[in-house]
């Protein structure tokens, strides 16, 4: 198998995140007295090797961006621990989390809302440099050039302006400012969701070129199961806050062990024309702010059992190494 | 219901827009037909055109952008002649339209049956309680639950899916002859998505209605409909029944599409991919608009714009390496 040799090299733990929530108040009346909570992250626990990328797949709501921002630290947690390459991130001072920030950087869907419109892209990309003030300004320069090569843009675009490129374009820039400070860990949240296939296909292997070059460290976010597929050594499959299900991606694909991953996986349109069996799912996924009890899934899932509606299952391990939360395989 | 006459036939379709002092043509001479009961795909990259295509065949292009040739037959009458009050007789009532986003198109400040009921007043002659009845008959159809409750409710009450299926009631009010989607499921989970799939294609067997679904999804595309046709740049590239598009392309865009998916990729191999991007309509080549992405370009491509050639069994494409296989020209 090919993604081999890329899980061996990965036997250092770089991002280990242990029971993480997220919770918000609900706030109503005069005295603004909390009469509920929506859990978004609701005691969530994986690690990430040096050199992996671990997909993160859900549905809207399921908390996959949230977990996104707790671990790059744009929210604060509600409770548990995020340590990165071995220092505790929950408990650091502002000053210490800077430097911790260099080693982590962030890509996000939409490159156009963020890409400052009135910098030129060599701005955009200098500006990291400024504020960690690193190189002179002549370096800085070369640096730039040097990244616009990298992620495959003309060196004569670096005086030009966020609207004068297309879809493509933007998330190779917005690629290319993660990339300024050669950081460790990189977070994309949902890269090629809106680009056309054509390109999307273009800007994966892109990432997948500069993972290689640089052994970057991916955590990787996606609605798109083909695209998580693709580009994961592992994958996370969360529903209303929790990961349900959470294995290697062939073994995921090929045997998903959780009703949800089960429908979900059914539910993508095949271009292939061979019929396949295919769950449908009825209703909605339920409001975080008033989350079924027990499983959550279990308003939903065809095997529901009476233990489903009182116990939370744990994640544990099935078989080789697959991890599921579900009540069948206790 | 093969020899019927189509329920709609688009001739030589032009619709003109104008940037930057300049006119041009964002869908430029297409041509197709569907039939009764037949689901067809459109299917392209942002700026193809088929959204384009679905305006102009509702009448909703704004100005200074305009229909400026061709003909658009629905059941043999020309819409592009009809006058306002004739096109909205059809309009919503024979011909009806599901957007991408639920929310944007449904009004936030009626409640989900005022929407509905609205739709009934105009084009029929039903009183006020029995438009009522109608309403909570139409959202029991789309499967909605609690019919009689939601008729009070306003979008916002209503989740992602719900709302789509509240526009498909909306569209299926008047049991219409021709339904138009655009991107109806885009903006959905893949598991609501599965949802207003099946209820489309349910609602359309049940009612023998013909449907014009316009997605960038070759999945969807797969599932659902019977033809399909692809576009580049305002043109019709290649068309024909699903699985022989599908399973055996001859266009050179068509192929490098469908090769881009990462589920045809093996292990963790690098991804095809078609090299470049689209053009934009005023640096569009006066040859084949695909040439300077296509991986077999020859100088005719870059000389002459190729017409639909036959391709396959019922498939045409407009590729001159298609046309030196012997084929006939169409167009």
């Amino acid at each position: 198998m090919p993604n081999q040799s890329k899980a061996a090299a990965g036997t250092e733990t770089l991002l280990e995140v242990s029971g993480l929530k997220k919770h918000y108040p609900i706030k109503k009346g005069v005295f603004s007295s909390t009469v509920g909570t929506v859990k978004a992250v609701d005691g969530v626990s994986f690690s990430i090797q040096r050199g992996e990328t671990l997909g993160i797949v859900g549905e809207s709501g399921c908390g996959k961006s949230t977990t996104a921002r707790l671990v790059i630290r744009l929210l604060q947690e509600t409770e548990g621990s995020i340590r990165f390459g071995g220092k505790e991130l929950t408990s650091l001072a502002p000053s210490e989390l800077r430097a911790v920030r260099r080693d982590m950087q962030m890509i996000f869907q939409d490159p156009y809302a963020s890409l400052h419109p009135r910098w030129t892209i060599e701005r955009t990309l200098i500006e990291p440099m400024l504020v960690y003030g690193i190189g002179s300004r002549g370096e800085q320069r070369d640096r730039v050039l040097e990244l616009l090569d990298n992620v495959g843009l003309n060196r004569s675009y670096a005086k030009r302006y966020p609207h004068e490129f297309s879809g493509g374009q933007r998330q190779r820039i917005g690629i290319a400012r993660a990339l300024v400070l050669q950081p460790q860990l990189i977070i994309a949240d949902e890269p090629v969701s809106a680009l056309d296939i054509s390109i999307q296909a273009q800007v994966i292997n892109l990432l997948q070129d500069l993972q290689e070059q640089y052994k970057l460290t991916y955590m990787f976010i996606s609605h798109d199961l083909s695209v998580v597929r693709h580009i994961s050594d592992r994958v996370a499959v969360m529903y209303l806050g929790r990961i349900v299900e959470l294995a290697e991606k062939e073994k995921l694909f090929e045997t998903p062990l959780h009703p949800y991953t089960q429908a979900l996986m059914s539910a993508v349109p095949e271009v292939a024309g061979d019929k396949k069996e295919r769950i449908i799912l009825r209703g909605d996924v339920p409001s975080p702010a008033k989350p079924p009890s027990g499983c959550t899934f279990h308003t939903r899932c065809a095997s529901c059992m009476d233990v489903c509606k009182t116990d939370i299952p744990p994640l544990k391990e099935v078989g080789s190494g697959q991890l599921v939360a579900c009540h069948l395989y206790a | 219901m093969e020899r019927q006459q189509p329920v709609l036939e688009v001739r030589d379709l032009r619709t003109t827009f104008r940037s930057q002092g300049q006119s041009f043509h964002a869908i430029d001479g297409i041509t197709f037909s569907i039939r009764q009961g037949e689901t067809i795909g459109v299917v392209g990259e942002s700026g193809c055109g088929k959204s384009v295509t679905s305006l102009s065949i509702m009448g909703l292009i704004k100005s200074p952008g305009q229909v400026s040739g061709g003909q658009i037959l629905f059941k043999g009458k020309d819409l592009i002649s009809l006058g306002k009050k004739e096109l909205r007789e059809i309009r919503g009532n024979r011909i009806s339209m599901i957007f991408q986003e639920p929310m944007t198109s449904l009004n936030p400040v009626y409640t989900v049956g005022n929407q509905i009921s609205e739709a009934l007043k105009i084009h029929t002659k039903l009183g006020r309680s029995a438009r009522k009845a109608r309403t909570i008959e139409l959202l029991q159809m789309v499967g909605i639950p609690r019919a009689e409750e939601i008729i009070t409710d306003y979008p916002h009450q209503l989740s992602g899916g719900m709302r789509q299926r509240v526009m498909i009631a909306m569209a299926m009010a008047c049991d219409p002859e021709l339904l138009i989607a655009d991107e109806p499921t885009t903006a959905l989970d893949v598991t609501i998505q599965a949802q207003i799939l099946e209820l489309m294609k349910e609602l359309q067997l049940k009612h023998n209605m013909s449907m014009m679904l316009i997605t960038h999804d070759l999945g969807v595309v797969s599932e659902v409909c019977d033809h399909v046709i692809v576009m580049y740049a305002g043109m019709i590239v290649e068309k024909g029944p699903v699985r022989e598009i599908l399973d055996r392309p001859q266009h050179p865009y068509t192929q490098g599409l469908l090769a881009s998916l990462p589920k045809n990729a093996k292990g963790n191999h690098r991804l095809n991919y078609i090299p470049g991007q689209v053009p934009p309509p005023l640096q569009w080549p006066a040859g084949c608009r695909f040439a300077d992405r296509c991986p077999h370009v020859m100088d005719r491509c870059r000389r002459e714009k190729p017409g639909l050639f036959a391709a396959g069994p019922a498939s045409e494409a407009a590729c001159w390496l298609v046309s030196e296989g012997g084929g006939e020209q169409h167009a």
